[in-house]
């Protein structure tokens, strides 16, 4: 048993519970088609793409979501747990994570990714942000202020990414294909246009 | 949010208490005895240790989202901010 991944021992303890009568595969497989689903209408990085293009393209909406972000976001998929939108801005960029296990915007967003429940981002990035940021490939520069939310209790983080230059009249849903899922965590920057011509 | 008072309000210096438990609990060992800043109330929630303990939700209380400078956590090669969101009873004024 100990030489099982973790995969192959989830697998086996899926067959088990399938063979006893408590699961059926079909449903879980379902499950996650509609967690990983593009359509941005179940939990997933699309949908919290659209969010923070209409965010960028909308500043009534973008009060709204940064002062009432649980109603903001009911109105897209009812969130079980309260959360919060931290703004970047030129001057303070954000970044998630969860020390303690791996809590994190599923309400939106769905899954969190596999490093990010990683001992190594969890346990690092909280005292080396600027050298774990720089590994995803995010250099800041050294007079931005870097804030690190540990979710350690029910509330959720969302971050809002600065919106990219050079998109000044562009449509929400161009602006959504510029949203990147490591932008809404932190551990990443949208997709610069200026380099997709 | 809440409907009443907290013990702590906004700009408030807050030591983490270094409880022992033998349950569960989320206050994240490298922040304990550590003096932070509330920033904020995050949100009313059952207390996490007492749910665990018990099996049904506990007393709500508040739990505040409290910033501590890295440089205080790790060392002062560390420029950035840490926050987290503590329970009322894992805070005492320092």
């Amino acid at each position: 048993m100990t030489d099982l991944t973790p995969a192959q021992r989830a697998e086996l303890l899926e067959h088990q519970l399938h063979e006893h009568g408590h699961v059926d595969p079909q449903k879980i497989d379902a499950a996650i088609a509609e967690a990983e689903s593009a359509s941005g209408n179940y939990p997933s990085p699309a949908l919290g793409a659209r969010v923070v293009a209409r965010a960028w393209s909308n500043s009534e909406f973008r009060q709204r979501l940064l002062s009432n972000p649980v109603d903001t976001l009911n109105e897209y998929i009812p969130q079980g747990v309260p959360i919060a939108v931290l703004e970047n801005t030129p001057e303070v960029h954000h970044v998630i994570v969860c020390t303690l296990c791996s809590c994190y915007p599923s309400g939106l967003l769905g899954n969190p990714p596999t490093w990010y429940k990683s001992f190594e981002y969890r346990s690092r990035v909280v005292r080396e942000p600027r050298v774990v940021l720089a590994e995803f490939g995010l250099e800041l520069h050294p007079d931005l202020s870097l804030r690190v939310h540990d979710s350690t209790a029910e509330q959720r983080y969302l971050v809002l990414p600065l919106r990219p230059a050079e998109t000044e009249g562009w449509e929400e849903e161009q602006l959504a294909a510029l949203v990147t899922r490591n932008s809404m965590i932190g551990t990443g920057r949208p997709i610069d246009p200026r380099l997709h011509t | 949010m809440p409907a009443w008072e907290g013990r702590f309000g906004p700009g408030d210096s807050v030591r983490v208490r270094n409880a022992i438990t033998n349950g569960h609990t989320r206050v994240p060992r490298y922040l304990r005895r550590h003096i932070g800043r509330v920033e904020r109330v995050a949100c009313v929630w059952s207390n996490p240790g007492d749910s665990a303990a018990s099996g049904t939700y506990g007393q709500p209380e508040l739990v505040y989202t409290v910033a501590f400078n890295g440089g205080d956590l790790f060392g002062p090669g560390a420029d950035h901010t840490v926050s987290a969101d503590l329970s009322e009873t894992d805070l005492e004024n320092p």
